[in-house]
């Protein structure tokens, strides 16, 4: 039924058990009954509930760090969800700081903070309970932490960045002479280098040398954004109200990508997990696919994207912390939460297990840390992060992406030429400026 | 797809006992409709209130505001996102493909479950067997449907390119693509037509048969002159619920392909989810779902005519 995409009705637990007169009727309801009612009234001092969208193989991790803050907090009571990612997990987490009935703690993507309102959906973070919990400013990466700042207050706190990686496969590039003393893969310092070393794999593994999936709008996107940035160019003005694409640079960018679909080193449409584990050559992809390379017993290493265009830079997301909105936020189940986040900052060395780059600096000096492998061998993709834009539309799974994705696609895979490609994104951006921020005041941008 | 149930009821007759008095106040008359079997209907009437008619109501009146999900700063706007709707391209791309999708399934759909109804009909061994093996995916639930065409479509090492031995790109080209999307649909849901065919051709008495036999009528002319007449009705209401459940088209085209390439079969379900979920935009998407749903409502009608129609020549 098309209708049934608008919100749930508001009908209240009591209205409906009224209404409901037979008992197959109650028994009928009685599901809804419970959706219906306030998921969640203040929670008790020592009780937080904490969501979260790690339904990937860095769920067990998170899970498992739980357990070890329960066994240290005998006295809280961490109730954590893990819901469906990406907009199934944003539009409950909205609706329920709306409602300002929401968990203790949430996790969000940080390049959606600027959409998610921050001051009506999100609560602030309180620095002075940071601290006290020995979490201050100087241990994150002073552009990860002021970018989740919003008007002088902190609204959420990094746990991690996770970046677009380039896998290498270790013996095919070996036999193509492309590995450094210690076996990790030499420096490709521009677009020539670059494409000499897959022609090189190419030879040595006799078929296409690169996973990279032009069809997925979400994948073009990542790419386009870590290339373009590294020429220098930016997309939006700092106030995200005016675009400042270059069109000639992201022209340069979409030929290339259009090039390694037109030359076959890359096959739209291929399963990039499929195509490393059976002896691709390289993949270009987030870096949770550590967790599937290393589940297959992949010989294989990760850095982040070669330096094709100038600067080093390497498109990037960060998962933070927040509190989403609860009227009447605040005392011990307050300082639970941020007792909390703080713990699971400081001991993000168990999260890095999940391939994730740890925010918080002092773990990235770990011995325990440094013994990772590929982990460690990317960890520089914290210093050349290239974040979304500024602006409410872009983050995760987010409109913007959408919308801006599906030209950057339609260029990658030949539909249009790059050119056209280019004024196909600058019309995405316009519309997307000129859309009213649905969540309003609050948000910056 | 979801399964076509949209069929549209048939309009309730108003029969009234002989002799039941309009009398009585209003009391009384409740009275009298609960002794009637009101009570057995009122769960019913109860759950289609809360999930059909209010939010039917409810989202009429979202698409008339400026909406978001979370609810805040909503704002009366009267027909404005009616107004955007029939300016945005993307609305009219969308709607486009989803009639394309529906033009090129629809056919289809009934040209093969006709046919494959024949030959399980006309079988004479294994019956059973083919009707399970053509009505088998129909039971498959969307999410496993794409995951194995995915894996058919694959570029490279995909079954369907392998065995080919050539890089068709199924899913790579607009054209492909929607094509692609035909194909895996109308494998998963011919089941259901072939069933009602297959228990339309049972119902052709076999006498009509053996008199145009015996008048000299061949088998072509036997299928042509009984057997197509025969099915007429189920034939008419295949088209409508294959138009029907093809104007919602969704799952499949989003699971296997996210409405790629170029957002060449993104479908207007497709629309409506990013506009209301992705972008927050509850009224604007709710504006949206009401003019699919007209469209909805005049194949409905269009099909309530048409029967109309047939039985007043009938009479």
């Amino acid at each position: 039924m098309v209708h049934d995409f608008s919100a749930p009705p508001r009908l209240g637990r009591r209205r409906l058990l009224q209404g409901a007169t037979g008992l197959g009727a109650l028994a009928t309801l009685g599901p809804l009954g419970a959706c219906a009612a306030p998921a969640s009234l203040a929670g008790g001092d020592g009780r937080i509930r904490f969501w979260n969208l790690f339904s990937g193989g860095d769920g067990a991790n998170m899970r498992a760090m739980l357990d070890r803050f329960r066994s240290e907090y005998p006295e809280l009571t961490v109730e954590d969800t893990t819901l469906a990612w990406g907009d199934r997990y944003y539009t409950k987490l909205a609706m329920a700081g709306a409602g300002g009935r929401a968990p203790e703690v949430g996790v969000l993507h940080l390049g959606r903070l600027a959409g998610f309102a921050p001051g009506r959906l999100l609560d602030p973070i309180d620095p002075v309970l940071l601290a006290a919990e020995g979490v201050h400013r100087e241990d994150f990466n002073p552009r990860l932490w002021d970018r989740a700042m919003v008007d002088g207050e902190l609204y959420g706190l990094p746990l991690d960045v996770h970046a677009s990686l380039c896998f290498y496969n270790r013996p095919a590039c070996a036999a193509a002479g492309l590995l450094d003393g210690q076996g990790r893969l030499v420096e490709l310092t521009g677009v020539d280098t670059f494409l000499a070393a897959l022609d090189e794999v190419r030879g040595v593994i006799g078929q296409s040398p690169l996973g990279w999936n032009a069809l997925m709008s979400g994948e073009c996107w990542w790419t386009f954004l870590g290339l373009y940035q590294q020429t220098g160019g930016t997309m939006l003005s700092e106030d995200g109200t005016g675009i400042t694409l270059d069109d000639d640079r992201a022209e340069e960018v979409l030929a290339l990508m259009a090039r390694l679909v037109a030359d076959e080193y890359a096959i739209p449409g291929q399963d990039l997990v499929g195509y490393f584990v059976n002896g691709g050559g390289f993949v270009l992809f987030g870096n949770w696919l550590v967790v599937d390379f290393d589940n297959a017993g992949v010989d294989y290493g990760a850095t982040p994207y070669p330096t094709l265009f100038g600067t080093p830079a390497t498109q990037a997301e960060s998962h933070c912390l927040v509190l989403p909105h609860q009227r009447g936020r605040g005392g011990g189940a307050n300082e639970a939460a941020h007792r909390l986040i703080a713990w699971l900052v400081r001991n993000s060395v168990s999260w890095a297990e999940a391939s994730h780059v740890p925010a918080y600096l002092p773990v990235l000096e770990d011995p325990e840390y440094l013994a990772m492998e590929p982990q460690a061998e990317y960890r520089s993709a914290m210093d050349m992060a290239a974040f979304d834009p500024p602006a409410w539309f872009f983050g995760t799974s987010s409109r913007g992406q959408n919308e801006v994705g599906v030209h950057l696609s339609a260029a990658a895979l030949g539909s249009v030429s790059p050119a056209e490609g280019v004024r196909g994104v600058r019309s995405a951006l316009r519309k997307l400026i000129n859309t009213r921020n649905p969540f309003g005041e609050g948000s910056p941008a | 797809m979801t399964p076509p149930v949209t069929a549209a009821a048939p309009a309730p007759t108003r029969s009234r006992r002989p002799g039941a008095a309009d009398g009585g106040g209003p009391r009384a008359r409740l009275g009298r409709v609960f002794q009637h079997g009101g009570w057995f209907v009122a769960p019913f009437l109860l759950v289609y209130a809360l999930f059909l008619v209010w939010p039917l109501v409810s989202g009429l009146w979202y698409s008339l505001n400026e909406t978001n999900l979370a609810g805040i700063n909503t704002e009366f706007i009267g027909l404005g996102n009616y107004r955007e709707a029939f300016g945005d391209g993307e609305m009219w791309d969308a709607l486009g493909n989803t009639l394309r999708f529906t033009a090129m399934i629809t056919p289809l759909i009934v040209v093969t479950a006709f046919g494959l109804a024949l030959l399980a009909h006309n079988i004479k061994r294994g019956k059973w067997f083919w009707r399970l093996a053509f009505f088998a995916p129909f039971l498959l639930p969307s999410a496993v449907l794409a995951e194995l065409w995915r894996w058919l479509y694959e570029p490279d090492f995909g079954l369907l390119n392998n065995t080919l031995n050539h890089r068709v790109p199924w899913l790579l080209e607009g054209d492909w693509a929607m094509f692609s999307m035909v194909l895996a649909t109308l494998w998963w849901t011919v089941g259901f037509s072939f069933l009602l065919y297959l228990a339309a051709l049972q119902s052709i008495p076999n006498h009509l048969y053996e008199a145009a036999a015996l008048d000299g009528a061949g088998p072509l002319k036997r299928m042509w002159h009984i057997t197509v007449p025969m099915v007429r009705t189920i034939t008419g209401l295949i088209l409508v619920l294959q138009i029907l459940a093809s104007l919602q088209v969704f799952d499949q085209i989003f699971l296997i392909n996210e409405g790629g390439p170029n957002n060449e079969t993104r479908p207007v379900v497709q629309y409506i989810i990013q506009q209301g979920f992705t972008g927050y935009r509850i009224g604007y998407a709710s504006a949206i779902s009401y003019i699919v749903f007209l469209l909805i409502v005049v194949v409905t009608l269009a099909r309530l005519w048409l029967v109309r129609n047939r039985e007043e020549n009938i009479r």
